[in-house]
């Protein structure tokens, strides 16, 4: 059996579902929401190079709804599945009825879910309109429109803070690894367009690998401020003006109280819902964090002809999801031809 | 001096070595806020360094509000560290005068404070029973047990 079924129409899907169309191996690219690209929807410039979110992913699925290989599903869910390599029977469940597929192999690209902070009410997220997510900063950025939620005004100063629901015993304990770099990102391109606005960045480590270096030079160089310390409380100062961080710089011990007036909360992922489920069905494991877990890098799982692409198997940025999405695609052309 | 081997003796200290000096704990520190000489990261920084300093008055000041151990996202229980290391510092007679002299007092009397005649008036003036005078039998009995006398 010939055929491919991918879980998930976000950037990693699509690029396997991409790949195995100039493949020329038939596809089932199938998605639970109403839209594809994933994460990715809510993005515009995109770290290190500022490639355009919108962009990426009009180009690749404009070229994968020109092939007569790939049949796209959407608002489609797996219920359950049987069989083995080479012969699986997934049980679909679309908007209209429930299909049977069958399908030689089955890659799943689900992604992640951004971290919710509304349990982090020391950082008063849902309190105070003017602490907001940085996937909510970004969204204001692509649509050029950098607002308080309070009062529709420009901020003058915004602070970041790092390892929201990542690094913390309470949360997941794992880095999400994206977050160092998207921040520095998008504090760069604040700069870029609002050259007055000040820029604070409350970070423990700043994890930014490879040419996303560049951008923390580049940031430090246009004096965004960097300190090291993970906030104790946020509070909103006098009529709601601005929000008061109060945090104690670990670098020279000092407590500081920093008044802004937008503090973004840089969220990690979490693995979306219905996960530990779906790994049951496939009878496949989860790792501690809760992701799917891959037994040999990269997209290796126990159960042959089940791949994992992207971040189904931990948070991953852009550019490894993509060279996920294509190693998964290349693992299934060799196991199903070779 | 180093505390490590005998800090695994105590109650909750086994997250030590997760703590990553991120600083939340002493952020919100109501005592910092007010006496900067007393922070709690950098008392775990220096039991993890192994070179802390048990004579050290600061030590003391921790109110037990259990802010730190709420928030600290390591679950390191700042808290719970501070009490060891005052436990500890108070065994080997290192700790401040007042609060040795608090404990003399508890042993001979049983009481934090001894009775005065002024409110030995105050109670009888009020209509209240009068106090037994030495309630330290129990607390001498402890004290000889754990050996905490020995640090009088």
């Amino acid at each position: 059996m010939d055929r491919v079924l991918i879980l998930g129409g976000g950037i990693t899907g699509i690029q396997a579902a991409l790949n195995l169309t100039q493949l020329g191996i038939e596809t089932f690219l199938v998605e639970r929401g109403i839209e594809l690209g994933g994460n990715l929807r809510m993005l515009g410039s995109t770290f290190p190079e500022g490639r355009w979110a919108p962009d990426l992913i009009e180009n690749k699925v404009k070229e994968i709804r020109l092939s007569k290989k790939v049949t796209i599903l959407m608002e489609t869910e797996l219920l359950s599945l049987v069989g083995e390599c080479h012969q699986f029977k997934a049980s679909l469940k679309t908007p209209e009825k429930t299909d049977e597929i069958e399908s030689g192999v089955i890659i799943l690209a689900t992604g992640f879910t951004p971290f919710n902070p509304t349990s982090m009410r020391h950082y008063g997220f849902g309190k105070h309109k003017d602490v907001i997510t940085a996937l909510e900063l970004a969204g204001m950025i692509k649509d050029g429109k950098l607002r308080r939620n309070s009062d529709g005004k420009e901020p003058a100063s915004i602070t970041f803070i790092q390892c929201i629901g990542s690094r913390d015993l309470n949360t997941h304990t794992y880095c999400s690894s994206f977050c160092c770099m998207y921040a520095v990102h998008l504090a760069n391109l604040i700069k870029e367009n609002y050259p007055h606005c000040m820029v604070t960045i409350l970070y423990m480590d700043i994890r930014t690998p490879f040419y996303s270096e560049l951008s923390y030079e580049e940031a430090r160089r246009r004096g965004i401020k960097f300190f090291r310390s993970k906030p104790a409380t946020i509070r909103a100062g006098k009529g709601n003006e601005h929000l008061t961080v109060q945090y104690e710089d670990t670098l020279d011990g000092e407590l500081q109280f920093l008044n802004t007036e937008l503090v973004v909360l840089s969220i990690g992922a979490t693995p979306p819902e219905g996960t530990k489920a779906l790994a049951s069905s496939l009878k496949i494991e989860c790792e501690e964090s809760g992701f799917f877990k891959c037994e040999k890098p990269p997209v290796f799982t126990k159960v042959k002809g089940i791949f994992l692409a992207g971040a189904a198997s931990g948070p991953k940025d852009i550019t490894t999801c993509l060279a996920e999405g294509s190693a998964a695609a290349a693992q299934t052309a060799i196991l199903l031809k070779g | 001096m180093d505390l490590r081997p005998e800090l695994m003796d105590y109650y909750g200290t086994e997250n030590l070595l997760d703590c990553y000096q991120c600083g939340t704990c002493t952020g919100g520190c109501p005592v910092h806020r007010y006496l900067p000489e007393y922070n709690v990261r950098t008392i775990i920084k220096d039991i993890l360094d192994g070179e802390i300093d048990l004579s050290d008055r600061a030590l003391w000041y921790c109110t037990t509000c259990y802010v730190c151990y709420e928030r600290c996202p390591q679950k390191v229980k700042p808290l719970y560290l501070v009490q060891a290391a005052t436990n500890i510092a108070f065994k080997q007679g290192l700790a401040p005068e007042s609060i040795r002299e608090i404990n003399r007092t508890l042993l001979k009397c049983g009481r934090n404070s001894e009775i005065t005649s002024m409110a030995k008036k105050q109670r009888n003036s009020l209509g209240l029973p009068e106090l037994k005078e030495d309630v330290s039998k129990d607390y001498k009995k402890i004290a000889e047990l754990t050996g905490f006398s020995k640090g009088l």
